[in-house]
């Protein structure tokens, strides 16, 4: 498989599959990350459009050793502050703020909504967890992320998204009946407000 | 089931086909935008070169010289072609402006190189303003032989 600087620089020589690669491969984990910061569909497919935009533009300046995940990852985070800032000076756009699913209906083995495992309860669950364990869970899980990338990212100590990561885990461990099936909001309402 | 492994068991959401294809629109625009631009540069490139080419190659003195040939082809290494040959040379410099600043490299080397094609026309130009003026002289009569 290319790494992400190679399909880069094919996409520099005018390769565009190579750029269609690139994208495919981070789409779905930036639209993710982003949905779980600004919990609308919409929005969020507008700040990952706007977040490929600034990435092309900034592709020329782009030092060769940055590794393009954090770096995309970084982009979007900093679209979504712009927006979430925006967002809180109309507080009826805030209070209207949908809550998007993070997962599709289906589940990967074929199980469908309303089966033993709601994939709606579980995304909602994760979306109740504080926003600070919830990017550790996602950046860890969805985009792999080390934990050494998501505190350069965050500005935190390593050890720091370690235990957020394992404290949101835990959270989502006591909100797990043992049955399979999430309790309902098992650690409250969470922040309606993005404190990122 | 542990919740790291339950969320790995769902698929996640995706962005809706119509954000995919204005993305990669944004990525085809882009790239299409910049192989314009090469292009013209390139077509501008060649034209100068050739012109460059037609100038050195029937000027007096060139590597094909008008002595004794055809009259019409000096006429057309005259300082028309030269400041012909400039202009396309300024309007390279200004395609090159509009190189993303990215490529600040690229369009430094063309900046540079159109300096010093401008420098050797201009070097030209008064080789050519010499003979002109040897040219147009009259020449002293040579003493004939006696036979």
């Amino acid at each position: 498989m290319r790494s992400d600087r190679e399909l880069i620089r094919l996409y520099e020589r005018g390769n565009e599959e190579a750029f269609r690669e690139f994208y495919s491969r981070h789409r779905r984990v930036l639209f993710v990350y982003l949905l779980s910061l600004v919990r609308s569909r919409e929005t969020a497919e507008e700040l990952l459009q706007d977040t490929f935009c600034a990435f092309l533009q900034g592709l020329g300046r782009l030092n060769g050793s940055v590794d393009l995940r954090p770096y995309l990852v970084r982009t979007a985070r900093n679209r979504a502050i712009d927006h979430l800032r925006k967002s809180r000076r109309d507080a009826a756009a805030l209070e209207s703020r949908a809550e998007d699913s993070l997962f599709k209906a289906r589940g990967r083995d074929g199980s469908e909504r309303g089966g033993l495992i709601d994939p709606e309860e579980v995304s909602r669950l994760l979306q109740r967890l504080p926003e600070e364990q919830r990017e550790a869970v996602i950046l860890r899980v969805f985009a792999g992320m080390t934990f050494r990338e998501i505190a350069e990212l965050a500005g935190c100590p390593e050890a720091s998204v370690v235990s957020r990561y394992r404290y949101g885990l835990e959270k989502l461990r006591a909100a797990w009946k043992t049955d399979g099936k999430p309790k309902r909001c098992e650690y409250g309402a969470g922040r309606t407000v993005s404190s990122v | 089931m542990e919740p790291d492994e339950l969320f790995r068991a769902f698929e996640i959401e995706e962005p809706s086909a119509s954000t995919d294809e204005r993305i990669l629109a944004l990525a085809a625009g882009r790239f299409r935008r910049r192989r314009r631009r090469r292009a013209a540069l390139m077509t501008i490139g060649a034209g100068s070169m050739a012109a460059l080419f037609a100038f050195l190659a029937f000027s007096p003195g060139g590597i094909l010289p008008p002595g004794g040939g055809d009259a019409n082809v000096a006429e057309a290494a005259s300082m028309e072609d030269i400041e012909s040959l400039r202009e396309d040379l300024v309007q390279i410099r200004e395609m090159a402006e509009l190189i993303p600043s990215e490529l600040d490299r690229e369009q430094q080397n063309i900046d540079l190189r159109v300096r010093e094609c401008l420098k050797d026309l201009e070097r030209l130009e008064r080789v050519l303003e010499s003979f002109d003026e040897r040219l147009s002289k009259p020449e002293t009569p040579k003493k004939g032989v006696n036979l």
